[in-house]
């Protein structure tokens, strides 16, 4: 179906050009046949890649999950945060706190995001009764507190950081090497984008785009807009904490960097070159973005001009990201194809 | 150390805070744009006078100057942002123009840190600031004598310009109600350039001002951005007397802290933030927008 | 019984009193009509119903017990479902996926964040059918009419299956061709749920008078009058508050 002609509003804005008619079937399959496809492509392009790709294509799939969790925020509920790193460097660094205990990798991961989301519940709490904007401050104040923390704290070694940090076997695999590692982090980070996108999909997920959208009408037909912002921040956290544990058990490093303002941006500008209001443009956005990074800016010193450029250049021209330019292309040929 | 001397130094420590933040809020108030990009004004300002005076120690007059002139060029940063992106996204969304301005500290921060490097500097005052004077018996630094001495004159300044002039007049409407302004007749775009502008010169001045206490790199701005936006926050956003208010809060009770508490250093300003959040959501003397400064 | 009391409610943002001292009880199965003159205080005391703002003083019940301090969201679960005046509903979605998202507010299926896509059902083509938007269920909501968007919203509010239905400016804005659509909607509904309460508000005195069966007039933040429509309309209280300021009760 595409836009009635009857009554030619004009879109609004960031809307999608489409709507989609809801699926028919009673089992909806995106969440198991999506970050299905997502494994095998990336796996294929991981093994047809040098050396030196696959290593970038490791931390780009993982920053996809975490771009996902801030997608969660800003393109599902509505929620600016601007210091969304701070919960990805809180799971990096339980992950690297905990490191001398005898766990498996997986309840690391498990760890770090019961840390983030038990963080993520307090900085909610706290922001509450905050406006928008204010909340997005506050998130910024937070993040910053967080960075500036790893150098006033002794155990957490200021900019040396903490490493060493063991990958340990799962189900009797040894993740050391390169090859075991990628399966066990795309198989983690697919499994737990599908948990995502059923999330997405489900009531809760329709509720929180309906306080994206407006969170006066949400209330007034009964949906809890306060505990369920709440529940998207801390849900939001708890995947980027987990996204964090596995940063850290990859590059078995973690320094404040993964915490700083800077990041909190990029993360932003992931998010927003894929957009942010389709699931799948975060991560398709974090992984374009990793490379973009490797590729063109590998060894610029002007990493944080660059970047800010590219943000502005999004923002200004292409505010629904890569995902937007697709459907808008996808707009035109129809119509083209209509005409004829 | 005194209570004396702890209060103007408290005072002292507040003043560049007040200066950044009002310029925030001057301009959250009025243009209803949180601007991101303040922190990295703050720094130019900062990077701009250790540029001028290097390693001389300065007169008096070219002290003057060099900080009239990190303010100016700084207001014209301001307003070459206003007119080349924030002007064009008023129209758009709120997370745009947030993220808009949030680019621009990127790309500020970016630019100093190609321009001035990223090593720390220092720089001299001016000899007869850099002593100290009695008062009441009590050593107080000549230096935070002028910086309480610049906040009153500010304050003062504002509230006048706000509150009395005409084009505090054209700004108050502006901030009530901007469809209205236009249809009285008002230059709207024009007093929004000038109040970026003039907000901006406030980040600039108080980045000058502060320059030879501290040393000056390009990150500077994160660590003094954020207890801005912290007293913005507890002030209200929009109000720039409660900017004040927060301001000279935060500066006294850090300054006690280090006279009397010292493991409370650094962390007196979280603390203010994290009460004050929970007790006044809406800040001190909050209100969504600009109605009297 | 009264479905919903009010008692000496007052309310004040900080200033003087916008409504003072408004008591009212209201039956089941009534329709009631609040009007009055601009600035009068029905849209705060409809808010203050409705749970968007809370009262300063007094004191509020419903079906008996207190509810004071409920919110809008809490109010909704109680069987409370309102409109607003200019119609708001979730413009990147479907007529019918507007619906879903009603109904399950309502059902509070939020809770269950891996429970399966939610699909519609009998009562949503119920609702549709009711309100005659069931041929454009798959429309896009933001390219409906206005006359439609206002019937969407009603919608909403009739898959919350409510006891008590507020209608903040039922017709606000709508043209003389969707008035009477919207009476004979009112009316319908009030044939097939006769135990439904109907709160309105409204402007248009062609609406008062062809659904209310009580009218309260409000003047200055109180209840100047209360009564029946054609006791209230041959009032000379009622011209002298209006003064001639669009009251066109007695045109035809």
């Amino acid at each position: 179906m595409s836009v009635s002609v009857r009554n030619p509003a004009p879109p609004i804005n960031a809307g999608p050009p489409f709507v989609t008619a809801s699926s028919r079937s009673r089992f909806d399959l995106r969440p198991i046949y999506e970050p299905l496809i997502f494994l095998l492509v990336t796996t294929a392009a991981y093994f047809v890649m040098p050396p030196n790709m696959q290593y970038v294509l490791g931390i780009a799939v993982i920053y996809a999950l975490l771009a996902t969790s801030l997608g969660v925020l800003f393109g599902w509920t509505g929620i600016y945060t601007f210091g969304h790193a701070a919960f990805f460097g809180i799971g990096a660094y339980a992950t690297a706190l905990l490191k001398e205990q005898a766990w498996g990798p997986l309840a690391f991961l498990g760890m770090s995001a019961l840390i983030a989301v038990i963080a993520a519940v307090l900085i909610g709490l706290i922001g509450q009764r905050l406006a928008k904007v204010e909340f997005a401050m506050l998130t910024m104040i937070v993040g910053q507190i967080a960075y500036l923390l790893t150098f006033r704290v002794p155990v957490l070694q200021g900019d040396n950081g903490i490493y060493s940090i063991p990958r340990g076997d799962v189900f009797g695999i040894d993740l050391t090497p390169p090859v075991s590692f990628w399966w066990y982090s795309i198989i983690v980070v697919a499994i737990v984008m599908g948990v995502l996108r059923r999330i997405h999909l489900s009531p809760f997920g329709e509720s929180l785009n309906a306080i994206r959208d407006d969170a006066v009408k949400a209330a007034a037909i009964g949906i809890p807009v306060k505990s369920l912002r709440l529940a998207a921040f801390a849900l939001a956290g708890g995947v980027a904490g987990l996204a964090g544990g596995l940063f850290a058990q990859q590059g078995s490093i973690v320094t404040p960097s993964t915490l700083s303002f800077t990041f909190s941006g990029q993360i932003i500008i992931m998010a927003l070159l894929g957009g942010m209001m389709g699931f799948w443009g975060p991560a398709l956005g974090a992984i374009l973005f990793q490379f973009i990074n490797a590729l063109v800016f590998g060894n610029s010193t002007h990493g944080t001009l660059v970047l800010g450029i590219i943000l502005l250049a999004v923002v200004m021209l292409f505010p629904s990201g890569v995902l937007g330019v697709f459907a808008r292309l996808r707009d035109l040929l129809m119509r083209s194809r209509s005409r004829q | 150390m005194t209570l004396l001397s702890t209060l103007i130094s408290g005072v002292a420590y507040g003043v560049p805070l007040f200066l950044v933040a009002s310029g925030l809020t001057l301009i959250y108030g009025v243009i209803g744009v949180l601007n991101f990009a303040h922190g990295s004004f703050f720094v130019v300002g900062a990077l701009l006078v250790t540029t001028i005076i290097g390693s001389t120690v300065p007169t008096v007059p070219t002290f003057i100057i060099a900080v009239l002139a990190g303010a100016a060029v700084v207001a014209a940063v301001g307003m070459l942002t206003e007119t080349t992106v924030v002007r064009h996204l008023y129209r758009r969304d709120h997370i745009t123009m947030l993220l808009a301005t949030f680019a621009i500290l990127l790309i500020v921060e970016g630019a100093a840190e190609g321009i001035w490097g990223n090593s720390s500097r220092a720089i001299n005052k001016p000899e007869i600031l850099s002593g100290s004077t009695q008062i009441l018996g009590t050593t107080i630094p000549l230096y935070d004598i002028l910086l309480v001495f610049v906040g009153a004159v500010v304050a003062i300044g504002l509230f006048l310009l706000i509150n009395k002039s005409t084009f505090g007049r054209s700004v108050r409407a502006i901030a009530q109600d901007q469809v209205m302004g236009e249809a009285v007749g008002l230059n709207t775009k024009r007093v929004m350039l000038l109040v970026f502008g003039l907000g901006s010169a406030l980040a600039g001045l108080a980045g000058a001002l502060i320059a030879p206490n501290v040393s000056v790199s390009p990150s500077l701005g994160h660590a003094f951005i954020l207890q801005s936006f912290a007293i913005v926050i507890i002030g209200g956003l929009g109000s720039v007397t409660g900017s004040l208010v927060a301001a000279l809060l935060v500066g006294v009770s850090e300054a006690f802290a280090v006279a009397y508490a010292t493991y409370l250093t650094g962390f007196t300003f979280y603390i203010l933030v994290a009460v004050i959040l929970l007790v006044r959501p809406r800040g001190l003397l909050g209100s969504a927008k600009l109605g009297r400064a | 019984m009264n479905v919903l009391e009010l008692h000496n409610v007052h309310k004040n943002y900080g200033g003087p009193p916008v409504v003072q001292d408004v008591s009212l009880s209201i039956a089941a199965g009534q329709t009631v009509a609040i009007i009055g003159p601009n600035g009068a205080g029905k849209t705060t005391l409809f808010g203050v119903m409705a749970g968007e703002h809370r009262a300063t003083k007094g004191s509020i019940s419903l079906f008996g017990k207190d509810a004071t301090r409920a919110g809008a969201q809490r109010l909704s679960h109680l069987g409370v479902a309102r409109t607003f005046p200019v119609a708001r509903y979730f413009l990147a979605k479907t007529v019918e996926q507007n619906l879903v998202i009603a109904r399950d507010a309502h059902q509070s299926k939020y809770r269950n964040p891996v429970s399966r896509t939610p699909r519609s059902d009998e009562g949503i083509r119920t609702a549709l059918r009711a309100v005659g938007l069931d041929e454009l269920r798959h429309q896009p909501s933001n390219t409906l009419s206005h006359g439609d968007r206002k019937s969407l919203e009603i919608a909403m509010a009739l898959t919350q299956n409510p006891a008590v239905l507020l209608l903040d400016e039922p017709t606000a804005g709508m043209g003389a061709e969707d008035i009477p659509r919207t009476i004979r909607l009112l009316k319908g509904l009030r044939e097939s749920r006769p135990d439904l309460t109907i709160i309105i508000t409204a402007h248009d005195m062609e609406v008062v008078f062809a659904l209310a069966d009580r009218v309260v007039l409000m003047a200055n933040g109180r209840v100047a009058l209360e009564g029946n429509p054609s006791a209230i309309r041959d009032d000379p209280l009622t011209r002298e508050i209006y003064l001639g300021n669009s009251y066109e009760g007695d045109k035809q």
